[in-house]
């Protein structure tokens, strides 16, 4: 089961929805979590176990973080350390379960992860650490942790959602709305256009490029590469879609994943428009706490002594960002792709960060405005380029092939062998393609200027709206990347 | 009263839905090939097929990947003769081999057709078979998911770019693969008596197909690719069986040694498929087989095959 499928859309969750309407709302949690564990059980079977051991692990965590707190004769101090053992104890159980699964490969021992390992767990993290800081009661209700935790829709892709943010909608079994309904599954069917008009069609171009790149001029990788970066694109944000729009009908709100990225204006930007929820998860949970963490403000004052405030105001932030891209990198995998893609983006945001202020100096100086078009449109082409870089190692077998791309499409570029190219794609395909793109772009570029696409057709009159409806649903059946000739591809980010 | 009138349009918009897709279903049900399941490969290949001069042909190819991967036809007339075409496409299934040999019966007269096996093992019908149940119902059901493709046709046939031209392919059908990675898994035809059945369709399909040889005096001849990935012998004890039962020739080329398969260099793909220096062999063993056994003479040096002359060209082309 997946959520780009149409068993998901129209036959599992119209089931669910069924089930959720006709269960009386103060059991409605108990109709959800235990859908929840169909849904995992249907995936990865028996491993459920694992889920349940983590929420457990969660649950108790936070129960004595709380006791402790309240009960403890210690203060100040001390109490903080009480804490914060528990806390440690329960981070290594939980977090131990994730490296048992997907780290211990790298010494050739392999696990079958439980699906969504990688996401729950940060998400088990989160809440035991907002417990130990007071900024989440902890729970006593064990169902209402439990929804949280394993969510079916999010349980796959994320996004990371805060206890706070979704456990009491969850658990609060309101009624199904006809608006709820009809906004949720508009928001699938916009995910069901991006993933199969467009991240599917261009697949066969990309495993085609990346599985034998030797085969192609400079040219032909370097439009694999750009393919690549838009069908992960389209894909992830596709099934975001899907997923919010899942979630929508349950009344619950969950957090964006996407936010128009390619409109972001340098990398750090990008990262605060793209997994967006990882990132967030990464600056309250890895950035803060390194930046405030004792030996680094030791270090940053013993280079203040030295250097002056000029370079030790950058220690704490550079230190933690370093922590950040690292963890980015191994929370996808245990692989040096996945680590040079964190060290890439930790030199990229660096650099920066420290020409941040010289640069705008020099603009001023040469009364340069920053948000006139040549620049916004330089802008946009260097993120572009910077972005595709990342996701050409990211998706690379090995950094060296990375680099071997990279020299092909440095060293071997002629534009003219593009078209003599076999990248198994048809010109219809390449046509549709970029129409489809062309469409989200613009989707895009409205959402930017905050118009909601949807209240807007919304607001139609009843022929023109359901004329809307009508065409975006026959185009995905009728355009879509399925059957002889293409392949349904699983989803991305799932894999991670 | 709202909730009523709130449910009322949502079974309009989707009684509505409903009556669209029966629309399009009829009109992307029409014409010639309704039970093929990929009519844009099978319409490209009968055109493709229609551009040779008529009764030039005296091989065609029919099968997967695995057939385009492993017979080289230009080859095949340089070194033995032999006019053939790679009739397979990608993915195929034997309904749509069916249909490509019902359509090229009609202006050739081939005296062999080879169908690599490994299509035998694939989906025969033009049912789908995805990993989604629904998606698999609405195929089967309703024709505007079995056919929506056909908007490419639909298109080409306006603009004049589809798949309605006839046109000829300079390498006869075959795709060169030039890659190399290395198969390391070792011996993969150990000996045994198991066999892996066949699909009832596929009985269906092969019994169609052997008439539809014997009707037009064609020698029907089945051969296995090598393949580690693919095949095995329980793969090959079945295909033999029905070779021997229905009296049909039968070459399994992964338990030819003397074919003198390198695993290290002669696969693209760690044994999936043969690249360019595998079909080289394979092509050989079969040119051999061809005009040894199946008697077929050798064309070469026989007026009217000039054009053949250039598509070996090319093949030569591409050895340098």
């Amino acid at each position: 089961m997946s959520y780009h499928l149409l068993t998901y859309s129209l036959l599992f969750l119209p089931a669910v929805m069924l089930m959720y309407q006709l269960t009386p709302q103060k059991i409605r949690w108990v109709t959800l979590l235990v859908t929840d564990y169909i849904f995992f059980w249907l995936i990865s079977g028996g491993l459920i176990i694992w889920m349940l051991a983590a929420t457990l692990v969660t649950y108790v965590v936070g129960r004595v973080i709380a006791y402790v707190a309240e009960n403890s004769t210690a203060k100040g101090k001390e109490l903080v350390r009480k804490k914060r053992v528990i806390l440690g104890c329960g981070v290594i159980l939980t977090l131990g379960m994730l490296v048992v699964f997907k780290y211990l490969k790298v010494f050739g021992i392999t696990f079958i992860a439980p699906i969504g390992i990688s996401y729950y767990t940060l998400q088990t993290i989160s809440y035991m650490t907002d417990v130990y800081r007071g900024t989440v009661k902890a729970e006593k209700h064990i169902g209402r942790l439990a929804l949280y935790l394993s969510f079916f829709p999010q349980i796959m892709e994320g996004p990371i959602s805060r206890f706070n943010e979704t456990a009491y909608a969850l658990f609060s079994g309101k009624e199904l709305s006809f608006h709820n309904v009809a906004f949720g599954y508009q928001r699938i069917l916009w995910g069901l256009f991006k993933k199969m008009l467009i991240a599917d069609r261009l697949a066969p171009a990309v495993i085609k490029v990346f599985s034998g790149y030797e085969n192609y001029d400079g040219s032909a990788v370097a439009v694999g590469v750009i393919f690549y970066t838009i069908q992960l694109y389209m894909e992830f944000s596709g099934c975001m879609d899907i997923i919010i729009g899942t979630g929508e009908i349950f009344g619950v709100v969950l957090p964006e994943n996407f936010r128009q990225p390619f409109f972001a204006k340098n990398a750090s930007d990008f990262w605060r428009r793209w997994h967006i929820t990882l990132g967030t998860w990464l600056k309250d949970y890895v950035f803060y706490p390194v930046s405030l963490a004792k030996p680094v403000k030791k270090v940053a004052k013993s280079v203040k002594g030295k250097f002056g405030i000029g370079v030790s105001k950058f220690v704490a932030p550079t230190a933690a960002l370093f922590c950040v891209w690292l963890s980015n990198g191994v929370w996808h995998g245990a692989g040096w792709t996945y680590i040079f893609y964190g060290m890439y983006y930790f030199v990229l945001i660096f650099i920066e960060t420290i020409t941040e202020a010289p640069v705008k100096k020099f603009m001023e100086q040469k009364n340069i405005n920053s948000e006139g078009n040549v620049c916004k449109a330089l802008r946009a082409v260097k993120l572009f380029v910077i972005v595709n870089i990342g996701e050409l190692f990211f998706r690379a077998t090995s950094v060296t092939q990375g680099f071997e791309m990279l020299g092909r499409i440095l060293g071997k570029f002629h534009i003219s062998a593009l078209f003599e190219s076999n990248l198994g794609m048809d010109v219809y395909d390449v046509v549709l393609a970029c129409l489809g793109i062309i469409i989200v772009l613009l989707v895009d570029i409205l959402h930017e200027k905050g118009v909601s696409i949807r209240e807007r057709i919304a607001s139609l009159r009843l022929p023109l709206r359901w004329g809307v409806w009508y065409a975006i649903i026959l185009s995905v059946i009728i355009l879509g990347a399925y059957g002889a000739g293409y392949t349904v591809v699983d989803m991305i980010y799932a894999a991670y | 009263m709202k909730i009523n009138k709130n449910l009322l349009k949502s079974a309009g918009f989707l009684l509505g839905l409903f009556v669209l897709l029966l629309i399009m279903s009829a009109v992307f049900h029409r014409g010639r090939f309704a039970d093929v399941y990929d009519r844009e490969s099978v319409e490209r290949k009968i055109n493709e097929v229609h551009g040779e001069k008529d009764n030039s042909l005296e091989v065609l190819f029919c099968g997967d990947s695995e057939c385009y991967s492993s017979f080289c036809p230009p080859l095949l007339f340089a070194e033995y003769g032999h006019t053939s075409y790679v009739c397979g496409t990608s993915a195929q299934r034997l309904c749509d081999t069916y249909a490509i040999l019902e359509e090229v019966f009609k202006s050739q007269s081939p005296q062999v057709v080879v169908i690599e096996t490994n299509c035998l093992y694939r989906g025969t019908s033009v049912d789908g078979d995805y990993k989604d149940g629904v998606l698999n119902f609405l195929t089967n059901k309703l024709p505007i998911f079995a056919y929506h493709s056909d908007w490419k046709n639909f298109v080409g046939s306006v603009v004049g770019t589809g798949t309605g031209k006839k046109g000829s392919n300079d390498l006869k059908g075959f795709i060169v693969r030039n890659s190399v990675n290395p198969y390391k898994g070792g011996c993969y035809m150990v000996e045994s008596e198991d066999e892996e059945q066949f699909s009832d369709d596929t009985y269906k399909y092969l019994d169609k197909i052997l008439k539809l040889c014997n009707e037009n005096n064609t020698k029907l001849l089945l051969v296995s690719s090598p393949s580690p990935r693919n095949w095995t012998y329980a793969r090959h004890n079945s295909v033999k069986n029905w070779a021997e039962q229905s009296q049909v020739g039968y070459l399994d080329l992964n338990l030819q040694n003397n074919l003198n398969i390198d695993w290290d260099t002669d696969t693209k793909d760690g044994g999936d498929h043969v690249n360019f220096a595998g079909a080289k062999k394979v092509t050989r063993f079969i040119g051999e087989y061809l005009s040894d056994v199946c008697g077929l003479p050798d064309l070469r040096e026989i007026n009217g095959y000039e054009e053949w002359k250039e598509s070996c060209k090319a093949i030569y082309d591409l050895e340098k």
